[in-house]
C-alpha cells in the first residue's frame, strides 16, 4: 500500500464505484482521505491545532482500525465559528445548513470541492440505479427559485434534477403577490400531478415527505403516475411530528395514492457539513458507500462501540479541500448495520437528534435562549 | 390503594378513578368550582392540622419515605443520596411551623385567610380570598416541585389540579395517599385532584387552562409559552421559569476567604440538585485581578468532594456536555479559555464576555468582570431570565451595594450570600412574588369601624382620650366584652403608679413582632441567630412575650431564659449556649457581669441589645470589659401601652430611633413624647403622653440601613431631669461628675430630702464603686462644671452640706421587685 501523500490524489476516488469495496478502492479511499487531511491541516489552524493536540497525522490514516483515533470536530463548532481551509477568493459556493435547533453551519466549497460533491452525488445515485436518460417532470416541494432566489434552493434543486434529463419542474411553494408571502400552493400542486398522470412522460417528486402526506391527504389524491415515476425525500419530517409515518408506512402510503411502486421511493440522509448523500436503496436501507466511513461512538467514553450498537455517529470523508469537516461528529443518534440487498457493505440507520430537546426544569437552557434570540431559517439550503 | 395501581388510576377529589374512564375535563372542572366555595370556608387551622399530621408520614425511614425513594431512584435522575435529601423536604415543607411562616411571611398573620383583620396600610379591615381553582404545571424532573405547590394550593384554600408529567408520578400520588391517611373527614384531601393530560390533546388543555382562575407553571419556556397563548384574560397565569442564576466572587472577598472556601461554596451551589432548579448558578462571575486556576481546580475538586453524588447523566444530557467540552478546548487551543473536567463536574474558563446558560449537570461557566457596570453590561442580554445572584465581597459596602442596586434594577430577583442558594429561608419572595399571597385576592372592606373613624369621633387635640383600661378588671367582668376579646392583656408596669392594662389581640401582636424585629435585624439577627432573651417574663408583662415572639419571626434560635431567673443558672446558660445576642434589661445586665466577674467566668457577648432602662457610659464600658461586648443597641424603644414606638440600627448615635411611621404618630409636646397608635384597635392609644424626654432629629431623613423618615433621641424619662436648688439638673450630672472624679459606679440613686429650712438635701448613693472616700468638695465643683444652670447660677460653697456620697452594697439599692429595674430617683421632698 502507498503510504506517501499525493495531494492530486484526492480525486480518483471519486472515479471508482461508491459500493464497490475491493481492496484497490478501500486503498483509493486512505489516500484521498491522507490527502484531503493534508491540505485541510494546511489550510485551517484550529484542524491544525487539534490534530498536533492528540499527536494524529495524516501519515497515521492506514486503516480502518486508525480512524478511531483520528480527531474529529464536533459538528456544532461549525454553527459557532467560521472554519474553512482556502482563501476567501477561492470559496466557489457558500452554504447554510438548515439549523432546525436555531443555529446555521456555513460550509465554504471551493471549485475543486463542488465538483466533487456533484460528482459523488451523480456516482452514488447513479450506483442506485436512480439516475436515467429519459425525460422526466419534476414536482419539487420547495420554493419557487425564480422568487425566492436568496433562499437559495437552486443547488439542491440543480443537483436533485440533474440525474435524468428534465422535461419541466414544478415548484409547489409559490408566492402569493396580495400577501406578500409565500404559501404551499396544495390545489395547483394537486392539479399538477393529476395532469401529469394523464401523461406518459415519468415523474419525479422531490422534498419533505411531511409535504407531500399532508398534499395527498388534503386534497384526497389518487392516482397512478407513469411508469419509472419515484419519490425522492429527505430531511424528516421536522415540525410535522404529529403525523409522522415511518419509512414503510410512508413508501406504503405513497404506492396506494400516487401509484409509484415501494422500490422508487427513496429517502435521503445528508448533511450541508458532511456532503455525501446516504441513499436508500431500493430495500430502504442507508449503505455507506466507499467514499465515506462511519463510526459510531459512546457518548460518554467516546470510545466507538461494535456494529448494531446506537452511539453518536462519526462521517469521515475525503472530497473536501476548503472546508474542515474531513471527520465530523454529529449529534445525531445512529447504528450501523447490514442489508441483505446486493449492494453490500454497511448499512447506517439515523436514529434521531441526539441532545437535549426538551427541558424539563425551570433552568435556562441554550437552545432555548437561542429560540428566543435567533430568528428561525426558512430554508434548507442557501447560497 | 395498591401502590402500583395509580400508574392506571387518577385521582380527583378524594376519588381514585381507572384511567379507562376517560378524564372528563368539563365535569372535572365543574366539580372543582363547586368545592371552591367550601373549601374557602375552611378554617386554616383545620388546613394546618391536617398537614401537621402528614408530616410524621414522610420522616426519613417511614414506610411512605421507604416507598418513595424506592421508586424514586426508578424515575428520577438524581443519585440516591440527592433523592433521600429531596425526600426529608417533604415533611418539613407539611409541619406547622413551616405552613405558619409561610403564611405569615406573606400576608404577615394566619388571621387573614380566615377573616378580615385590621389593615396596616389604610384605616380599613382587610381579608385574603383564595383564587379558586389552580391548575398546576409542574416540571417533570423536580417531583417535590409538585408537591410544593400543592402544598401552597392547600395552604391558601385554592382548589388545586395538578397535571403531572406522565413520568416521575408516584411521589405525589403516595403523597396524595398520605393525606388521605390522616383526613377521613375530607378537610384536604377532597380539595385536589392529579391529573396527566395528554400533551397532544390540545382540546382537552385549552378548556383546562381557561377553566381555572390561575395557574402555577414551573417550568421552561416551551411550557410557559404553550399555557400563554391564547389564555382567557380573566385566568391569572404564575410563571416560574425559565431562569438563569448566577454567582459573583470580588477580588476582595477572594484574598479575605482564598480559593479552598471559596470553590466549597461556589461547589454547594451548582451541585444541589444536579444544578437543575432556577436559582442554580450556571455562571461565575470573578472580578478581575482574581487568578481563575486555582479556583477552577478548587470548585472541580470540592464538586468531586459533594456528599451527594450526581446523578447519572442520560445520553442526551452527556451529548450536551460534550459540545460543551469541545467548544472549551477548542477556545483553550487558541488560549482563550480553559477548563477542567471532573468525575462529576466541568468547569470552563471563558475569556468571551456575556452570561449564558451551561448544559447543567454542574457544568459551570467561568469568566471575569472589570466592575459592576461590566458585569451588569454581560447580564443584560438575558435580563428577561434572571434570577438568582449568589455574591461574596468582603467589606466592600460601596461595591455590594451598587451589584444589588444595579442588577435588582437589571432584573435579578435574588441576592443571597455564596454557597447559600439553595437554602433561602422561608417566606422569600420567589421570582419576585410572594407565591401565596399571588394565589388569593385581598379584599378590603372600607366601611368598617377604623381608627379614622376612630379619630373623627374623639376630638384628640380637645382633650386626652382615655388611653388605657384602668379599671379593666372591673370591665372584664362583662360577658360581652370578655366574649370579643383575644390575644393578650398586659399590665403597664409600676413605674408610673398603680397598675394599668392594656388589651393586644393576636394580629396586633404580631404587628409588635414585626416591629421589633425591624430593629434586631439591623443588628444582625436573622435566620438561625442564637439569642439569649433576658426579659423579665410572667406577671402580665409584655417585653418578654414581645420580644420572642420579633425573634420567632427572623427565625432565630431563641433561648428564652427569662430575666427572672437564677443568675447563677443564666450564666451557666450563656456559657453552654454561646448566643452572640443577649437582650435584656440593663440592670439584669450588669447584675450578671459582677457574678460573672466574681465567678472569674470568661463569656462572650458580642451584642448586647437593651430596653426598659438607661445604660449608663459605666456600665457599657462595664459589660464590654466583663463579656467582651463589640455591639450596644436599643432593643427597641415602646411603650406597652403603644406598643414599639422607634428602633434603633447600627448607623443611630445613642438614644436615637428610627420612628416606625406605619404605626405610630409621635408628636413632642414640651420635650415629652406623646403617641397615638395607629394599629391598636383592643386598647385605643391616643395622645398618650410617654412621660419620655425626646427630641426630633434633623437633618436627612433617609439612613444607609434603607431608613426614610423621622428619627427621634431618647433623652431619658422625663423625671430624670429634676428641680434643685432652683435649677435644672439631671441624674446623669451627677453620673458623669463621678466619671470626672474616675470614678465609675454600675448604678446611682439619688435620695432627696428638704432641709428644716426648706433647702433641697441630696444623698447620692452608688453601687459598684467606692465613693465614700471621694471629696465631696471635689465632685460639687465637677456637678457645677457639668452643669450649666447649676454654675451660672450657685457657687460651689452653697451647695457644702447639701450633698453628701454613700456607698451601698451591690443589689442593695432600690428597685422595683416584679421588673428588677433600679429606681433612679427617691424625691421625699414634701
Amino acid at each position: 500500500m502507498n503510504m506517501t501523500t499525493n495531494l492530486d490524489s484526492i480525486d480518483p476516488l471519486f472515479d471508482t464505484d461508491p459500493f464497490d469495496y475491493s481492496p484497490q478502492n478501500i486503498a483509493q479511499f486512505f489516500s484521498s482521505l491522507r490527502a484531503s487531511a493534508e491540505i485541510n491541516l494546511r489550510g485551517n489552524d484550529y484542524l491544525s491545532r487539534l490534530w498536533s493536540k492528540h499527536n494524529f497525522t495524516p501519515s497515521l490514516i492506514k486503516s480502518d482500525a486508525d480512524l478511531a483515533n483520528m480527531p474529529f470536530i464536533m459538528v456544532h463548532l461549525f454553527k459557532q465559528f467560521e472554519l474553512k481551509s482556502c482563501p476567501d477568493a477561492q470559496v466557489a459556493l457558500n452554504l447554510t445548513s438548515s439549523g432546525t435547533s436555531g443555529q446555521k453551519s456555513q460550509i465554504f466549497l471551493d471549485q475543486a470541492s463542488l465538483a466533487r460533491v456533484k460528482k459523488l452525488a451523480y456516482q452514488i445515485h447513479k450506483s442506485l440505479g436512480m439516475c436515467s436518460e429519459e425525460e422526466v417532470h419534476y414536482v419539487c416541494f420547495t420554493y419557487d427559485p425564480k422568487v425566492a432566489d436568496h433562499l437559495g434552493t437552486a443547488f439542491t434543486d440543480e443537483l436533485l434534477t440533474s440525474f435524468t434529463q428534465k422535461s419541466s419542474v414544478f415548484y409547489t411553494i409559490q408566492w402569493d403577490p396580495v400577501k406578500q408571502d409565500f404559501f404551499f400552493n396544495l390545489k395547483e400542486t394537486a392539479k399538477r400531478l393529476v395532469d401529469l398522470s394523464k401523461q406518459s412522460k415519468p415523474v419525479r417528486l422531490l422534498g419533505f415527505p411531511a409535504h407531500m402526506a399532508e398534499l395527498i391527504k388534503k386534497e384526497s389524491i389518487n392516482i397512478t403516475l407513469p411508469k419509472n415515476s419515484w419519490v425522492q425525500t429527505g430531511g424528516g419530517w421536522k415540525a410535522a411530528a404529529e403525523g409522522a409515518m415511518t419509512k414503510f408506512e410512508f413508501r406504503e402510503f405513497i404506492a396506494t395514492h400516487l401509484g409509484i411502486p415501494s422500490g422508487n421511493n427513496r429517502d435521503m440522509f445528508g448533511m450541508v457539513e458532511h456532503g455525501i448523500p446516504y441513499c436508500d436503496c431500493a430495500k430502504g436501507s442507508l449503505h455507506i458507500p466507499n467514499y465515506a466511513r462511519v463510526i459510531i461512538r459512546n457518548p460518554k467514553s467516546l470510545d466507538p462501540v461494535p456494529d448494531g450498537e446506537v452511539g453518536l455517529i462519526q462521517f469521515i470523508c475525503s472530497y473536501l479541500s476548503s472546508y474542515p469537516s474531513l471527520s465530523l461528529l454529529t449529534t445525531d443518534w445512529g447504528r450501523i448495520g447490514t442489508c441483505d440487498c446486493l449492494i453490500g457493505g454497511k448499512t447506517i440507520e439515523i436514529l434521531g437528534r441526539a441532545g437535549v430537546k426538551k427541558h424539563k426544569g425551570c433552568a435556562l437552557t441554550a437552545s432555548k435562549l437561542l429560540d428566543e434570540s435567533v430568528p428561525q431559517p426558512t430554508s434548507e439550503v442557501s447560497s | 390503594m395498591n401502590d402500583h395501581l395509580h400508574r392506571s388510576l387518577r385521582y380527583e377529589f378524594g376519588e381514585y378513578i381507572p384511567n379507562s374512564t376517560p378524564l372528563n375535563i368539563t365535569s372535572l372542572l365543574m366539580k372543582a368550582h363547586e368545592l371552591a366555595g367550601i373549601q374557602s370556608e375552611t378554617a386554616l387551622t383545620s388546613i394546618l392540622r391536617v398537614l401537621a399530621d402528614v408530616a410524621p408520614l414522610w420522616q426519613r425511614g417511614s414506610s411512605y419515605w421507604n416507598k418513595a425513594r424506592e421508586y424514586a431512584s426508578e424515575e428520577i435522575p438524581f443519585s440516591p443520596s440527592m433523592i433521600e435529601a429531596s425526600l426529608d423536604v417533604i415533611s418539613s415543607l407539611c409541619s406547622s411551623l413551616t405552613s405558619e411562616r409561610r403564611i405569615r411571611a406573606d400576608f404577615g398573620t394566619l388571621e387573614i385567610l380566615d377573616g378580615f383583620v385590621p389593615s396596616r396600610s389604610f384605616h380599613g379591615n382587610v381579608r385574603a380570598f383564595p383564587l379558586g381553582v389552580i391548575l398546576h404545571v409542574t416540571a417533570g424532573n423536580v417531583f417535590l416541585g409538585a408537591i410544593d405547590s400543592l402544598i401552597m394550593g392547600i395552604l391558601t384554600k385554592n382548589i388545586s389540579i395538578v397535571k403531572l408529567s406522565s413520568k416521575n408520578n408516584t411521589i405525589p400520588y403516595l403523597f396524595a395517599q398520605s393525606l388521605c391517611d390522616v383526613d377521613p373527614t375530607g378537610v384536604l384531601k377532597n380539595s385536589f385532584s392529579l391529573i396527566s393530560v395528554d400533551r397532544q390533546s390540545e382540546h382537552a388543555l385549552a378548556e383546562l387552562k381557561n377553566g381555572v382562575n390561575g395557574i402555577m407553571a414551573w417550568g421552561g419556556l416551551e411550557m410557559i409559552k404553550s399555557y400563554k397563548k391564547d389564555l382567557n384574560p380573566g385566568v391569572k397565569l404564575l410563571e416560574y421559569g425559565p431562569k438563569i442564576s448566577f454567582q459573583v466572587v470580588s477580588k476582595n472577598a477572594w484574598k479575605s476567604f482564598g480559593n479552598s472556601k471559596i470553590a466549597e461554596w461556589i461547589a454547594r451551589d451548582i451541585c444541589m440538585w444536579d444544578q437543575a432548579a432556577c436559582a442554580s448558578p450556571q455562571n461565575l462571575f470573578i472580578e478581575e485581578g482574581i487568578e481563575p486556576q486555582g479556583l477552577l481546580e478548587g470548585i472541580v475538586r470540592e464538586c468531586d468532594r459533594f456528599p451527594l453524588l450526581r446523578g447519572e447523566l442520560s445520553p442526551d444530557e452527556e451529548v450536551e456536555h460534550l459540545k460543551e467540552r469541545t467548544l472549551a478546548e477548542y477556545h483553550s487551543l487558541f488560549e482563550s479559555g480553559s477548563y477542567l473536567q471532573g468525575t462529576s463536574s466541568l468547569v470552563i474558563l471563558e475569556s468571551s464576555q456575556g452570561i449564558r446558560p451551561s448544559p447543567l449537570g454542574r457544568t459551570l461557566i467561568v469568566k471575569s468582570f472589570k466592575h459592576i457596570d461590566h458585569l451588569a453590561l454581560q447580564l443584560t442580554p438575558q435580563r428577561s431570565y434572571l434570577q438568582s445572584c449568589g455574591y461574596l465581597t468582603w467589606d466592600e459596602p460601596v461595591l455590594e451595594n451598587k451589584l444589588k442596586d444595579k442588577l435588582g434594577a437589571l432584573g435579578v430577583t435574588r441576592f443571597c450570600q455564596l454557597g447559600r442558594v439553595m437554602s433561602a429561608p422561608l417566606g422569600t419572595p420567589h421570582d419576585g412574588r410572594l407565591s401565596l399571597l399571588e394565589l388569593m385576592k385581598l379584599i378590603p372592606d372600607e366601611s368598617c369601624e377604623a381608627l379614622d373613624s376612630l379619630l373623627e369621633d374623639i376630638d384628640v387635640k380637645a382633650r386626652n382620650f382615655p388611653t388605657t383600661h384602668d379599671d379593666f378588671p372591673n370591665q372584664l367582668r362583662s360577658r360581652s366584652l370578655r366574649d370579643s376579646l383575644t390575644g393578650y392583656v398586659f399590665s403597664t408596669g409600676g413605674t408610673t403608679g398603680q397598675p394599668k392594662f392594656a388589651c393586644y389581640s393576636d394580629v396586633e401582636f404580631d404587628a409588635v413582632g414585626s416591629m421589633l424585629a425591624r430593629g434586631f435585624k439591623c443588628f444582625g439577627i436573622e435566620s438561625g441567630t442564637r439569642c439569649a432573651n433576658l426579659f423579665v417574663a410572667g406577671n402580665l408583662w409584655s417585653s418578654f412575650l414581645a420580644v420572642d415572639r420579633a425573634l420567632q419571626q427572623l427565625s432565630a434560635l431563641t433561648f428564652p431564659i427569662g430575666g427572672s431567673a437564677d443568675p447563677n443558672q443564666i450564666l451557666e446558660y450563656l456559657k453552654m449556649f454561646q448566643p452572640t445576642h443577649v437582650l435584656g434589661l440593663p440592670t439584669l445586665l450588669v447584675t450578671l457581669a459582677r457574678l460573672a466577674e466574681s465567678k472569674n467566668m470568661s463569656l462572650k457577648i458580642p451584642t448586647l441589645l437593651f430596653a426598659g432602662e438607661h445604660l449608663s457610659v459605666h456600665s457599657r464600658d462595664y459589660l464590654t470589659q466583663v463579656f467582651h461586648t463589640k455591639t450596644f443597641g436599643s432593643a427597641g424603644y415602646a411603650s406597652v401601652d403603644a406598643g414599639p414606638i422607634g428602633y434603633q440600627c447600627k448607623h443611630l448615635a445613642y438614644g436615637v430611633h428610627h420612628l416606625f411611621e406605619d404605626h405610630v404618630h409621635l408628636d413632642i409636646e414640651a420635650n415629652e413624647g406623646v403617641v397615638t397608635s395607629l394599629f391598636r384597635r383592643s386598647t385605643p392609644v391616643v395622645k398618650y403622653k410617654t412621660g419620655d424626654w425626646l427630641e426630633w432629629v434633623q437633618g436627612n431623613s433617609s439612613c444607609p440601613c434603607g431608613f426614610y423618615g423621622k428619627s427621634f433621641r431618647l433623652l431619658g424619662r422625663l423625671n430624670s431631669r429634676l428641680n434643685l436648688w432652683g435649677c435644672r439638673v439631671f441624674i446623669e450630672d451627677f453620673s458623669i461628675a463621678l466619671a470626672d472624679m474616675a470614678i465609675h459606679p454600675t448604678f446611682i440613686h439619688l435620695k432627696i430630702k428638704s432641709s428644716q429650712r426648706g433647702e433641697d438635701l441630696v444623698e447620692v448613693h452608688v453601687e459598684g464603686a467606692s465613693i465614700i472616700r471621694a471629696n465631696v468638695e471635689e465632685f460639687i465643683a465637677k456637678l457645677l462644671l457639668r452643669n450649666r444652670d447649676l454654675n451660672s447660677s450657685l457657687k460651689s460653697s452653697d451647695l457644702i452640706g447639701k450633698i453628701s456620697l454613700f456607698d451601698t452594697k451591690d443589689q442593695m439599692l432600690p428597685r422595683i421587685t416584679r421588673t428588677g429595674k433600679l429606681i433612679p430617683v427617691d424625691d421625699l421632698r414634701p
